[in-house]
């Protein structure tokens, strides 16, 4: 009972962190036009998550409460953005937690690499398949990989300080 | 938990690769447009091929945005998304650069010429 009340205060305050990031980060500008991009610094908590060791499954909740409640907040609840939003923090959150679970080969800035390649890359699928609807947009895949690269180095940072500073073995579940 | 590993350097030194490569297949055909397509939702709603510019509308009739294409180059202008991407992207000359406009979902093609295979050749 204890360890489940920890889980889910755990799972709270990275959704917290998350939805409140990706909100602020809607006000921040992009150094370049490209379709659909945002920042994506609201990746660390879910990095965060990955690296702390919780299972699969809070992992992808976190992905997905925090697409829920930023869109919410910041009124693109529903929108094409949105659906490009879900898509990518899921599969970052998945892509991410397998490479951690099942591959000791990457430290947390070649995890947080895989999960910005593989989130900028369903983000675009989804776009060109579903909302567009022309595979035209990979046009620009090469721009918002080179952001991605950018900010999973700066959340992989932060994922280092916080990992070495904070105890997070007694969030696991 | 280390920060990196050396697999970390290699993926990141093929995903620079890949960058690069797109990048350079991006820039490829330096060639001049002459037109564009307009395409809503996936249904292309309209073709131009003369200069001026052109009112983007909906269904309901409502304003999305304007289309100029002057001078072989192609813009966006006065479009209705929050954001304002796809003016932001400016003018394209390029034939493979669609202007996408993504809460409305509206996708520009630039066409290039037809001919390509040696215009370029025989006029130099």
């Amino acid at each position: 009972m204890v360890k489940r009340t920890k889980t889910i205060s755990h799972i709270a305050i990275l959704t917290a962190l998350a939805s409140a990031i990706y909100y602020v980060e809607s006000f921040l500008p992009m150094p370049v036009s490209v379709p659909g991009a945002r920042w994506g610094f609201s990746n660390f908590p879910l990095l965060l998550s990955v690296v702390s060791g919780i299972s699969v499954t809070n992992t992808l909740y976190i992905a997905l409460l925090k697409t829920l409640l930023g869109s919410i907040l910041s009124g693109r609840f529903l929108s094409p953005m949105f659906w490009m939003g879900l898509g990518g923090s899921l599969a970052s959150a998945l892509s991410m937690s397998i490479s951690f679970k099942f591959t000791n080969k990457f430290g947390i800035l070649g995890i947080s690499e895989i999960g910005a390649f593989f989130s900028n890359a369903v983000q675009l699928i989804i776009a060109s398949l579903f909302i567009v609807k022309s595979p035209n947009i990979f046009w620009y895949f090469p721009y918002m990989l080179f952001f991605g690269i950018l900010t999973a180095f700066i959340n992989a940072t932060i994922v280092n300080y916080i990992v070495r500073s904070v105890n997070l073995d007694r969030f696991k579940s | 938990m280390k920060f990196t590993k050396k697999n970390d350097l290699y993926l990141l030194l093929v995903v620079i690769l890949l960058v690069l490569v797109m990048i350079f297949m991006n820039a490829y055909p330096k060639k001049g447009i002459n037109g564009a397509e307009v395409y809503l939702k996936g249904e292309k709603i309209l073709q131009i091929t003369k200069e001026g510019t052109y009112s983007i509308k909906n269904d309901e009739g409502e304003l999305l945005m304007n289309v100029e294409y002057i001078d072989q180059k192609v813009r966006v202008t006065d479009s209705s998304c929050p954001l304002k991407v796809c003016e932001n992207t400016g003018w394209v000359e390029n034939p493979n650069q669609p202007i996408i406009c993504i809460p409305n979902e509206i996708i520009v093609k630039p066409l290039g010429t037809e001919d390509d295979t040696g215009i370029d050749i025989y006029t130099w």
